[in-house]
């Protein structure tokens, strides 16, 4: 038996190999990696607790019932407050205001969804922007769309 | 001959003093003994490991669902669809994209492109920061016969290329199918970057790992529609939950004539597309 030695030392070898691999994976792999597959669980968790910036829908009826029921009535009912105001939380957070929210009063902002392009849809309304004002008998080409449409109820 | 000559070898050369540990079979025995002993204790030892970690962290290895503060993903499986021929391009769903997820200027986690088709088949595609501003009248030099705007986003595909060559686990896909990525892991080789078919991740210029689309997943598991679904005014962006009973959504993937981009490539894209047209690419 005088080789056993040699047996007994690759076996402590083998062994000191397998408790250390367990201990750097131990240490080296994040808690929650492989849980569910090859990715670290606390990530999901992460993404999940993220803040949010537009409010849930109709939550701004809670303060703005009248303005809401007025556009509710318009063809822009369909049309999400935020759109067009920005996102919740510049104005309100944990259920506190935290700042006024901005109003855009722009010709661009009305642009975006009307201004007559080739290639949108032709049953949507639509007028070139350029014309459209002095077509309608304005004083000027640039005036804004808000001094004669009401953004809450357009068709009044 | 042989055999006499292999059987006299150990008793010619050490006698009998030398028992089996000597010859080269009594050697190989006990050798693959320890060896098997060896990789035995080191499963024993790996699997009591895991079992350990599972202890602590209070749940089942496998398959059962966890709760993020109340919300389980096992019962959830989301799609997106996009109907083409409702969208009118006004770039409000980018907006609302870059509002909710602090997107980098000039990087898109979802953009529009315009396509401009003439009657013989020539085709203009733009797509100016992304649609982010909007889209202004453009002369193209003929006269419009098919015009569309082609929103995209992440696919968040069921056989999704991203997450397969990921070499350190960053890319993954929750158990309610949203493809995510994770910023703390993520080296920023920029592999998944290169292998998305549809161009819908980029590297974060300031953290420098991979970004991309999360489906606004804190909303998701808050109840909430994404803020691009929620701000398209025409309604051709929607969210669907295959696992919701009579969802809408699910329903029309079902029934109707839906398609998907690229579907040669089989990944298995989860955003469907109603009124795609063979230009659209």
């Amino acid at each position: 038996m005088e080789h056993t030695k040699h047996i007994i030392r690759a076996v402590l070898l083998l062994v000191l190999a397998t408790v250390g691999f367990v201990l750097v994976r131990h240490f080296v792999y994040p808690e929650s990696f492989g849980r569910y597959g090859h990715y670290r669980f606390d990530s999901v968790a992460e993404h999940a607790s993220k803040e949010l910036e537009h409010g849930a829908p109709g939550v701004c009826n809670r303060c703005h019932a009248e303005e809401a029921q007025k556009k509710a009535e318009g063809k822009h009912a369909s049309v999400s407050c935020e759109l067009c105001h920005g996102p919740l939380g510049v104005h309100v957070k944990a259920d506190a205001k935290v700042g006024d929210m901005p109003i855009d009063r722009s010709v661009k902002l009305c642009g975006y969804c009307h201004q007559r392009l080739d290639a949108r849809r032709s049953d949507f309304p639509q007028v070139v922007l350029a014309s459209h004002a002095l077509e309608k008998g304005a004083p000027t080409a640039e005036m804004a769309c808000l001094e004669c449409h009401n953004a809450h109820k357009p068709n009044e | 001959m042989l055999t006499n000559q292999m059987n006299d070898q150990p008793e010619g050369l050490n006698g009998e003093t030398c028992a089996p540990v000597c010859d080269r079979r009594g050697f190989l025995r006990r050798g693959v003994g320890a060896l098997g002993a060896s990789v035995a204790a080191l499963v024993i030892l790996d699997l009591g490991e895991l079992k350990a970690l599972a202890q602590k962290a209070g749940v089942p290895t496998r398959p059962a669902g966890p709760v993020l503060g109340g919300y389980d993903w096992t019962k959830h499986n989301y799609v997106y669809l996009i109907d083409l021929r409702k969208c009118i391009g006004c770039g409000s769903c980018v907006r609302a994209c870059y509002r909710e997820n602090d997107v980098p200027a000039g990087y898109f986690r979802t953009w529009v492109e315009r396509y401009q088709v003439s009657a013989v088949g020539e085709l203009v595609i733009d797509s100016p920061n992304g649609g982010k501003d909007g889209f202004e009248p453009s002369i193209i030099g003929y006269e419009v016969a098919k015009g569309f705007f082609f929103p995209k986003l992440c696919c968040h595909c069921t056989n999704t290329p991203c997450v397969q060559l990921c070499p350190v686990g960053a890319s993954y896909r929750t158990l309610d199918g949203v493809v995510l990525v994770d910023e703390k892991r993520c080296v920023g080789c920029g592999y998944c970057v290169q292998a998305c078919p549809y161009g819908s991740r980029f590297l974060h210029p300031v953290t420098h790992t991979a970004s991309k689309c999360t489906l606004c997943y804190h909303r998701l598991t808050r109840g909430l529609e994404q803020a691009c679904v929620q701000a398209c005014p025409v309604g051709a962006r929607r969210l669907g939950d295959t696992k919701k009973l009579g969802d809408e959504v699910a329903r029309i993937i079902a029934t109707e004539r839906v398609q998907i981009l690229q579907p040669e490539l089989l990944t298995e894209p989860n955003c469907f597309y109603l009124g795609l047209t063979k230009e659209a690419r």
